[in-house]
Formats: C-alpha cells, sequence, structure tokens
C-alpha cells in the first residue's frame, strides 16, 4: 500500500510556507539591525546637533546683543534644532523670547514649520505648531485654525495653544467652541492655557461658556475653571446650582469648587442626597467653609453608609473654623453610631501622623 | 476512510492550523505594528500634556513569607517617580518575619484604620501605618485565599479611583506609573490596563531599581526573553488595539477600583486569578452593555524574575494553562454574546482554539506524523516539510516580536543581543516548544478530569539583585 504523500499538494504547501516564512524571518531580521543603525545614527546626530547649538542659544537667550557665529545648518538638522529651540523658548519670557524668535527667523524655522505642519507625523505637526506659536506668526493663522479642529486632541490642543499666543482675545471663540464640542482635550492642560490667555481675556467667554453649556458637559469643565480663576469658579457655581440643583452630577461638581460661606445654609439638604458623590463632597465644602454651627450635620454624615462620605465628614469636622481638642471629645463622646466612632478614630489617628 | 486518506486530513488540518495561527499573530503583529508608530510618534507630545497629570493610584502588593526582599521592593515602589500614590503591602500571614522587618525598615505603627470590608476576604489582622512614609501602609491579614485574596484585602483598603497589582519581586520602571495612568485620562472608560513585562535575567538591579539591561546566561530564561516579547509586544498590543485583550498580567497590571469591586474583586478559587478577572470584566460590562476599553500600553513597565530551571518553569506554566482553562470556562458565556465586541467573537474563540487547545493539535500532530514516518507510512520529505513549516512560522513570528522591539524601545542595548535573540527564536523549537506543549496539554488533562494542583516553591535565584 503506498502511503507516501511526499509529492501531494499538501507537502508542496508546507514547504512554500516554510521558505516564505523563512525567508521573511531573515529580511525581518536585517530590517531591525538596519532600524537599529539607523537609530544610532539619528541619536549621534542629534547629539551633535544639541551639543553645537544649545550653548549658542542659551547664550542669544541670555545675553543682550550677543551675535555668535552660528554653524551651518543642514535641513536634516533643522528638526533636532527646533525641538531645542521650543524647549528652551518654552522656559524663557520677555525679551529672551524675541531674541530666540529673530534667530528662528534668520534660521528660516517660519517656512520650514509651514512646511512640517503638512507632515503626516503627528509628532512633526506638533513641532510645527509649538514653532509658529512661539514665533507668534499672524500669518499662521488660518493654517493654526484649520488645526484647532483637528480630530487628533494633541494636535487640537497644541493650536489652540498657538492661536492664544498669537491673538489670545481673537482666538477664544473658536477655543470655547472646542471646550464646548470636545471630551478628548486634558482638562489640567486646557486651565493652563486659558491661564496663559490671562483671566481678563478668557474670564467672560468661559463664564458665558459655562453658563450655556448642556449640562452633561458641565461637571467635568468646572474643576478647571476654578484652577484658572478661583473667584469665578465659586460665582459660576453658585449660578449653576440655582439653575441646576437637580442635576447630581453638577451638584457634586460645583459644591467642590465653592469659596463663599454664606451658601452652606442652601446646601444642608444635600446631605440626604441619593447620590453617595454629592454627600462626600457636601462634607469637603462644608470642611472648606463651615464652622460649628455644621457639627450636627456633620455628625449625621459621619454616620453615613459610604466609606468616603464618613471619611471626609470626619476630616471636615476636625477642619471646622473654631473646632477645639475639647470640642472634637465633646462630638465623640456623644456619637453612638460605631461607624463614625471607627471614623474619628481613624481620621485623629491621621492628623496625628501628619 | 483509507489510512490514506486519514493521513492527507492529519496533514491538511496541520498545516492547516499552523499556517490560520501564524496568519492571526502575524495580523496582530501588524495591527500592533501600526498602533507602535502611531503611540511612539504621539509619545512625546502626549508627554508634555499629561505630564502635570498624574491620576491618584494605589499600589497593592501582596507578601507572603518575603522577609529577604520585602524592604528592598518597598523602597523600589517608594522610588518611583510619580506624585500622587500610596502603598499598600498586604502581609498574607507570613510565617516568617516579614511583618517584623517592615516595622523595623519603616517604623511602622499599627494604625486605627476605619477598614471597610467592599470584598470578603480572610480576617484582617491589623492595619499598620509608616512613620517614615505617610503613603506606605501595611495589611496584615490572615493566610489563605492566595494572591488573590490578599488582593481583594488590599483594595478594601486602597483609597484612590485606580489601582496596580503586582509582584513584590517584579522590578517597575521609576516611569511606569506616568505612563499607565495614561490611558485611564485619554479615555474615561478605561477600566484596565496592562503593560509590557521583561524578563530581569541578566540585567542588574541596585535598590531595587534598574541599572543596567542585559540578557541571562541561563538558556532557559534566555528563550522567555524572545517569549516574553512574542507575548506582549505582539499578541496583547494587537489584542488590545480591537479592544479584544483577555489577559492583564498579573506581574503588572492597573485596575479601575470600583470596576472590580462591582465584580466581585479577584477569585481565590481560580489559579489565573488576573486572567479571569480580565476576562469576567469584559463579561459583565458587556452584559451589562457598558462601553468600556481594556488597553494596553508597550512600554516596559515591569522586569520579572523568569525561572531558570526546568521544574519551576514546568509548574510555572502548568499553572497558566490551567488558568486559562478555568477563565475561558468560568467566563464562557463571553463567547458570540451579544454586545462584546471583539472580546466575545474574536479573542475567546480565538483563545480557545489556538491558546487552550493548541497543546492537543500541536502534540497530536507530531505524535501522528511522527508514528507515520516512523513505521514508514510517510516520506521523509513529507515529514522534514511539514516540521520546516511549523518551525519556519514560528520563527518568524519571534523575529516580528524582534523587529517591534526594534522598531520601538530598543531596549536591549547591543546588536549582538538581537542576533542572539534570533538565535534562540530558531533554537527554542528546538525541543522548547515541543516540551511547553507536553506541559500544556498536561495542565489541560489535568483541569479536565479535575486533578489538584500544587504550588510549591518557585525557585527563584534573583542574581541580578545587588
Amino acid at each position: 500500500m503506498d502511503l507516501n504523500t511526499g509529492s501531494d499538494l499538501v507537502v508542496t504547501l508546507a514547504w512554500r510556507s516554510a521558505q516564505v516564512a523563512a525567508i521573511a524571518a531573515a529580511l525581518m531580521l536585517a530590517t531591525a539591525l538596519i532600524v537599529r543603525r539607523y537609530l544610532q545614527w539619528q541619536e549621534r546626530l542629534h547629539a551633535r546637533v544639541i551639543g553645537n547649538w544649545r550653548p549658542l542659544l542659551t547664550q542669544i537667550a541670555i545675553e543682550e546683543g550677543a551675535t555668535p557665529e552660528l554653524p551651518k545648518l543642514p535641513a536634516r538638522h533643522l528638526p533636532f534644532l527646533m525641538e531645542e529651540w521650543n524647549a528652551l523658548h518654552d522656559a524663557v519670557r520677555g525679551e529672551s523670547s524675541t531674541r530666540l524668535n529673530d534667530l528662528a527667523l534668520r534660521l528660516g524655522f517660519d517656512a520650514a514649520a509651514r512646511h512640517l505642519m503638512n507632515s503626516r507625523e503627528v509628532g512633526k505637526q506638533i513641532l510645527a505648531i509649538r514653532t509658529l506659536g512661539h514665533l507668534r506668526d499672524p500669518t499662521a493663522w488660518k493654517s493654526l485654525q484649520e488645526q484647532l479642529v483637528s480630530v487628533n486632541a494633541l494636535v487640537s490642543f497644541y493650536a489652540a495653544a498657538a492661536l492664544v499666543q498669537i491673538d489670545a482675545q481673537r482666538a477664544m471663540p473658536g477655543i470655547m467652541l472646542q471646550v464646548a464640542e470636545r471630551e478628548s482635550w486634558p482638562g489640567e492642560a486646557m486651565a493652563r492655557l486659558l491661564v496663559d490667555a490671562g483671566a481678563d481675556v478668557a474670564r467672560e467667554p468661559i463664564r458665558a461658556l459655562m453658563l450655556s453649556l448642556a449640562p452633561a458637559k458641565v461637571p467635568p469643565l468646572l474643576p478647571w475653571l476654578a484652577h484658572v480663576d478661583a473667584v469665578l469658579g465659586s460665582e459660576v457655581a453658585t449660578e449653576l446650582l440655582k439653575r441646576h440643583g437637580g442635576d447630581d452630577h453638577i451638584v457634586a461638581a460645583a459644591l467642590l469648587v465653592l469659596l463663599e460661606p454664606s451658601v452652606l445654609p442652601d446646601l444642608r439638604h444635600y446631605a440626604s442626597s441619593a447620590d453617595a458623590d454629592i454627600r462626600k463632597n457636601l462634607a469637603l465644602a462644608i470642611g472648606h467653609l463651615g464652622d460649628l454651627a455644621e457639627t450636627e450635620l456633620l455628625m449625621q454624615l459621619m454616620g453615613d453608609r459610604v466609606w468616603w462620605v464618613r471619611y471626609r465628614a470626619a476630616q471636615a469636622l476636625l477642619k471646622l473654623r473654631g473646632m477645639t481638642a475639647e470640642g472634637i471629645e465633646a462630638v465623640r463622646a456623644r456619637l453612638i453610631d460605631p461607624y463614625a466612632l471607627d471614623m474619628l478614630k481613624h481620621v485623629r489617628a491621621e492628623e496625628s501622623l501628619g | 476512510m483509507s489510512l490514506r486518506g486519514f493521513l492527507e486530513g492529519i496533514q491538511w488540518l496541520f498545516l492547516g492550523y499552523f499556517i490560520v495561527l501564524n496568519s492571526i499573530y502575524l495580523g496582530l503583529a501588524f495591527t500592533a505594528l501600526f498602533g507602535l508608530r502611531r503611540y511612539m510618534k504621539g509619545i512625546s507630545a502626549a508627554e508634555r500634556v499629561y505630564s502635570h497629570l498624574q491620576m491618584p493610584v494605589s499600589l497593592v502588593v501582596p507578601a507572603y513569607n518575603e522577609s529577604a526582599t520585602i524592604a528592598t521592593s518597598i523602597r523600589a515602589l517608594l522610588q518611583l517617580r510619580y506624585q500622587h500614590f500610596e502603598v499598600i503591602i498586604v502581609n498574607d500571614g507570613s510565617k516568617d518575619d516579614t511583618l517584623a522587618v517592615m516595622t523595623r525598615e519603616f517604623q511602622l505603627q499599627p494604625f486605627p484604620e476605619a477598614y471597610r470590608v467592599q470584598i470578603k476576604t480572610k480576617p484582617v489582622r491589623g492595619v499598620y501605618r509608616s512613620l517614615t512614609h505617610p503613603n506606605l501602609r501595611v495589611i496584615d491579614k490572615e493566610n489563605g485565599g492566595g494572591k488573590a485574596d490578599a488582593t481583594n484585602a488590599g483594595i478594601n483598603a486602597a483609597r484612590h479611583p485606580i489601582f496596580y497589582c503586582g509582584d513584590a519581586d517584579s522590578v517597575l520602571d521609576p516611569h511606569s506609573l506616568e505612563h499607565v495612568v495614561r490611558p485611564f485620562l485619554e479615555d474615561p472608560r478605561t477600566v484596565a490596563c496592562g503593560g509590557t513585562v521583561r524578563i530581569i535575567n541578566g540585567c542588574v538591579v541596585r535598590g531595587g531599581v534598574l541599572e543596567k539591561v542585559g540578557l541571562p546566561r541561563n538558556p532557559l530564561a534566555l528563550v522567555q526573553v524572545v517569549e516574553y516579547l512574542r507575548a506582549f509586544l505582539g499578541g496583547r498590543l494587537g489584542w488590545s488595539a480591537i479592544n479584544g485583550m483577555l489577559i492583564v498580567s498579573g506581574a503588572f497590571g492597573v485596575f479601575h477600583r470600583d470596576t472590580v469591586v462591582a465584580a466581585g474583586g479577584f477569585r481565590a478559587d481560580v489559579i489565573g486569578e488576573d486572567m479571569e478577572m480580565t476576562v469576567r470584566l469584559h463579561r459583565k460590562l458587556s452584559e451589562r452593555g457598558v462601553r468600556y476599553r481594556v488597553a494596553f500600553i508597550p512600554d516596559p513597565v515591569c522586569w520579572t524574575d523568569a525561572p531558570e530551571d526546568l521544574a519551576t518553569l514546568a509548574k510555572q506554566r502548568k499553572r497558566w494553562h490551567r488558568g486559562l482553562a478555568e477563565s475561558l470556562w468560568e467566563n464562557r458565556k463571553l463567547c458570540f454574546a451579544k454586545n462584546s465586541g471583539s472580546a466575545g467573537w474574536l479573542a475567546f474563540p480565538f483563545f480557545v482554539l489556538f491558546e487552550l487547545l493548541s497543546p492537543v493539535i500541536e502534540v497530536g500532530g507530531f505524535l501522528v506524523m511522527g508514528t507515520a514516518f516512523a513505521i514508514g507510512m510517510m516520506s521523509g520529505t513529507s515529514f522534514l516539510a511539514f516540521v520546516a513549516a511549523a518551525f519556519a512560522l514560528g520563527v518568524m513570528l519571534s523575529t516580528t516580536a524582534l523587529l517591534l522591539e526594534e522598531l520601538s524601545f530598543h531596549t536591549y542595548p547591543k546588536a549582538r543581543h538581537v542576533f542572539a535573540l534570533f538565535v534562540v527564536a530558531i533554537l527554542e523549537n528546538f525541543g522548547y516548544r515541543q516540551v511547553m506543549s507536553v506541559w500544556k496539554l498536561d495542565a489541560l488533562y489535568g483541569w479536565l478530569t479535575g486533578r489538584r494542583i500544587l504550588w510549591g516553591d518557585m525557585k527563584r535565584k534573583a542574581n541580578w539583585q545587588q
């Protein structure tokens, strides 16, 4: 019986698979080694460019009237130098910034950045956007506005920052529209951007935006608004509590940014909210703003079924204006809920350890 | 069916299986390649924007009889470059003086913690807080329930929205937390995130911090370097791109605390609690119609000690395969479930066919063809063709992982390291992979017959520690 299947299609296919796989493996190894050499070459080039240019950039930034002799700048060195220039620019202000810009214009950064803006690589696009922002190049306005609506959150964010650098007032409407529509901009970075724009420029557009946004969009933005301008944050939060007092998410967010103790009496009813975040944040607000009049309410919250509410309430109790060691002892003596007692013990131990 | 027909059928099955398996892996590797390129290009810009954003993280680390290394491990954790984190060490009823060492080294003091039991665990005997490091707490609990139970006790004490769980003997990259919180910041739907785990054997670690990267001299550990590269850079990165990642490694995983609590915490009655948790999260969240993401970051965030002897390696791999079987079986409702997306429709069936049952096909295929060849029913050419195809496809896959590594992190500093790993990728086909398949088959048989699995002691040389 002949069971030798050596010449069958399946065997041929097996041989072919083996050959293709072996060739592919060899090619990939070769690619890996070439990539390694290329990256090493790039690293050396980067180090050389930085080694040559960093002292010159620093000298130009800090010395008025410095005119050091500049080395040749081949096109392949440009992205490394632009990256270094941007990093230094992030750290300087005023005259130094102007001198760095003069140098950049002499080296043709503006034209190079406009060219890089069309790159398909996000990293290069962002480098171009940062450069044009630092150069405060008004001719880049239109292309930066196009990048502001980019689907890539980072590209869009850097475009916003560049537009603020060029003309903060003019940039605000477009940026506010993005703030309202996007969920992908990191809040804290956005707050820094608005701080850079200047409180006077950002204040009213932000207030108008926050009060006109759909309720679902407000809670994630409110903490960052308070970072930009704490007083404005508190004012907007108070207004939002009046308008959307039944929206759990808005109430929970608003409680965290209030600065005005006079609003506390209107907030006490939230202690019986079904939402644990609201009860927890109420305890935090009382801790920041309250005095001994809030003791009973905090004792009630210290018996809450949620650990974090009990924890924040106990912390708030210790922070109340006018609270003394004797006062805490008196509260402890009156507490009958074992959970509340445990929590008071916990936060007092924490406080004693610092 | 004639014997010839049967043999041909087996040959087609064997070849088809290898081609489909490797094509899927290759597809995953290419998906990973594009994901990796995008990730690497955006990383510096993202770092600038997110550098000030630090989501607070609780680091939960169970420890059992680790008095010799626990102080170094904790110091390494406390040195992580991150602002907002707390370290919770769970002493799982150690029989040695682990607790005494921690008390001495970190000036622990009993703390009247208002400990909340959200996930039921073995009783907690006490909570301690460090006087020297306010962000260090130790939960001392009764032994029982393994790493899962200890982790659950740590989760109960954790105060931050996301928690890391890992092993006390793993070494974390100082920037690991910065990297791993990014998916949670970028996408609030993220419920879990894993990172690339690398082999630490052959590296130099001083004071719990990785100082120099190298390759191990021990051949078993060396093969595992290639295995880990293949698994993490090829497989997991590819699966994560389509939200189909079923494993977040027990050595390094970050989870959304409330989601894990709502899912009931880690199960102490399964072997691979890390995988079971990830599959369960997929199942529970898709059952509830919740939109979620299980993410993976390719950065080498964690370095772990690989077994250097066959007995320890066998125990580890049998445990892993048993864990895979349990995780898939316990969460079988995920398979082809409504709303389960890539996890239920692609990853789950793939893991059943090409991971869980792979030893049956591989060992079976080799046995049938080897026997046919030995008794003269199959020509040498045919036999060689199949063996060559299986080996070459395996080598190609490993080389893809090496290429991915070179295109991204190029962690291994010298070109000879790449050559060495390529040679290992070839040599592992001569014995190592077959032995793995046999161990996996044994684990599968053990699971099917309900054989008890004994943990035994994991022998670790840890000669990289200085």
